[in-house]
């Protein structure tokens, strides 16, 4: 198992594009005037600036540093040659996230590609005639895909390095929890406090001992991951390619911070609408309908609002899914506090072909609407045509990339 | 525009903005995007040591200077 991580992949491909900012630390900020890092050079890296740095502490650690607008057209298209080129290698490519992708050489490697280390810098290789010279990558090789994310995290950027039996345990005796996949912050944390830093550490309790602590799952898991064995979210990813074409997923959110708070009520109705056509699109053009509707507000000072409802219906409508949105608005909410950060969600998502379509000539009438809606959205892009509600809005907020590619299945196979 | 096929790919080699040539020294980055079913290219090119996106569209073979970069 190979997996490909792209070093710095948000700035160097603009480092690559622009050559003005090579060598120099570089932030990434969704937009211009943005105060969260998103992305930061290897150069910006270095002077210890790295994911979710703010751009006021970035500019004391790099007094130089250029702040730059992510480009999200330009990763996505930069990420399907780089998954066409993987599939060149081998059948089984899995794409982790924009920037990293898990190949399973094992059914070619025998014949193919006997030396695995090889392989690897020929990857690196192709990836710069793909992409430009600027553009390196770390290929950690392992006998699963826990191993190898492991050595393509621990190894130094652009080199290629395998975890095998011979250096397993002292990598897993060495490694500190952040750099293995799955645990989290909270998770290393809870760890660290019963003096466990390692992977290899958790070899010294029992499931008995761990669960307590950290429930039936996880207990399981951590020895699993104290052994180098895969752990059950990866696993999952077979599950994946397996349905590729059919998607596994569960819920289309989307979420917006605005750059102020936003204080008229016509105007948070705006945002909302927005994102719920946003989101239907999405579900509809995976052929899917949902019947559990979410909306959550967050305001300053850690003010937060949230609500859901589950239907015995399913929803595939804008209309529909923004009337139980402001319905919700207007009887729950109350207008308790001005909200800068938006989200809402269409949940508990099934293939159409698995849900009854309503009878009712209404719904009928707005599934023909909605089916000339996406039409003339397939050809000429999202919201050309839209509400009345958005029609001189300036502030359309328009579809973007995730980095973690959480939507992937609508991303690489629907577009 | 004006450029060359090369392996059944375009390669800008100069082009004229504002009645002034450009001659591409370098194609640094080539992206393909989508906004709804039309297609486009977009070259980013270094002419006269700045940085140019030149966004192609051939369905309508038109050709739009995006943005600049000037150091």
């Amino acid at each position: 198992m190979l997996l490909i991580d792209i070093n710095s992949y948000f700035a160097t491909l603009l480092q690559q594009e622009n050559p003005f900012l090579r060598g120099k630390p570089v932030a990434i900020v969704k937009d211009l005037g943005r105060t969260c890092v998103i992305a930061a050079s290897k150069e910006a890296k270095k002077l210890g600036i790295k994911t979710g740095t703010n751009i006021v502490q970035a500019r004391q650690l790099a007094p130089d540093l250029l702040e730059v607008k992510a480009e999200f057209d330009l990763y996505l298209s930069a990420t399907k040659k780089l998954i066409k080129l993987f599939q060149d290698i081998a059948p089984d490519v899995c794409i982790y996230s924009l920037d990293e992708a898990f190949i399973d050489v094992t059914h070619c490697q025998k014949h193919l590609y006997p030396d695995l280390h090889q392989l690897g810098y020929q990857i690196q290789d192709k990836i710069k005639t793909t992409l430009g010279e600027q553009v390196t990558a770390n290929v950690g090789i392992g006998s699963n895909r826990l191993l190898a994310k492991m050595a393509a995290e621990i190894s130094p950027k652009g080199s290629v390095f395998e975890i095998n039996q011979d250096n397993l345990d002292a990598i897993l005796a060495e490694v500190s929890f952040e750099d293995v996949c799955g645990i989290g912050f909270r998770l290393a944390s809870k760890l660290a406090r019963m003096g466990v830093f390692h992977p290899y550490q958790v070899r010294f309790y029992s499931v008995a001992d761990l669960e307590p602590l950290f429930g039936p799952f996880w207990s399981r898991e951590l020895l699993k991951i104290a052994y180098g064995e895969e752990p059950h979210h990866l696993q999952l990813l077979d599950l994946d390619n397996e349905m590729l074409g059919q998607p596994r997923m569960k819920t289309v959110s989307r979420s917006i911070t605005m750059w102020e708070l936003v204080k008229s009520e016509d105007e948070i109705k705006r945002v909302l609408y927005n994102l719920t056509q946003e989101v239907i699109y999405k579900v509809r053009k995976m052929k899917m309908s949902g019947r559990q509707v979410g909306l959550s507000l967050y305001g300053s000072d850690f003010l937060s609002w949230g609500e859901h409802q589950t239907f015995k219906y399913f929803i595939s409508h804008t209309q529909e899914m923004f009337k139980v949105i402001n319905d919700k608005l207007s009887r729950c909410w109350h207008q308790q506090f001005n909200p800068i950060k938006f989200r809402v969600y269409l949940g508990l998502l099934k293939p159409n072909e698995q849900v009854n379509p309503s009878l009712l000539p209404s719904w009928q009438k707005q599934e023909l609407i909605e089916t000339a809606v996406d039409q003339v959205t397939d050809r000429y892009g999202l919201f050309s045509i839209r509400s009345g509600l958005l029609l001189d809005w300036q502030k359309l907020i328009k579809p973007e990339v995730t980095g973690f590619l959480g939507d992937k299945s609508y991303q690489l196979d629907y577009r | 525009m004006a450029g060359i096929f090369d392996q059944a790919d375009f390669k800008p080699i100069w082009f004229v903005w504002r009645r002034r040539k450009f001659n591409v020294e370098k194609i640094t980055l080539v992206s393909d995007l989508k906004d709804g079913a039309i297609k486009k290219k977009m070259y980013s090119v270094l002419a006269d040591g700045n940085l140019y996106r030149l966004d192609h569209c051939p369905a309508e073979q038109t050709w739009v200077l995006e943005q600049t970069w000037i150091d």
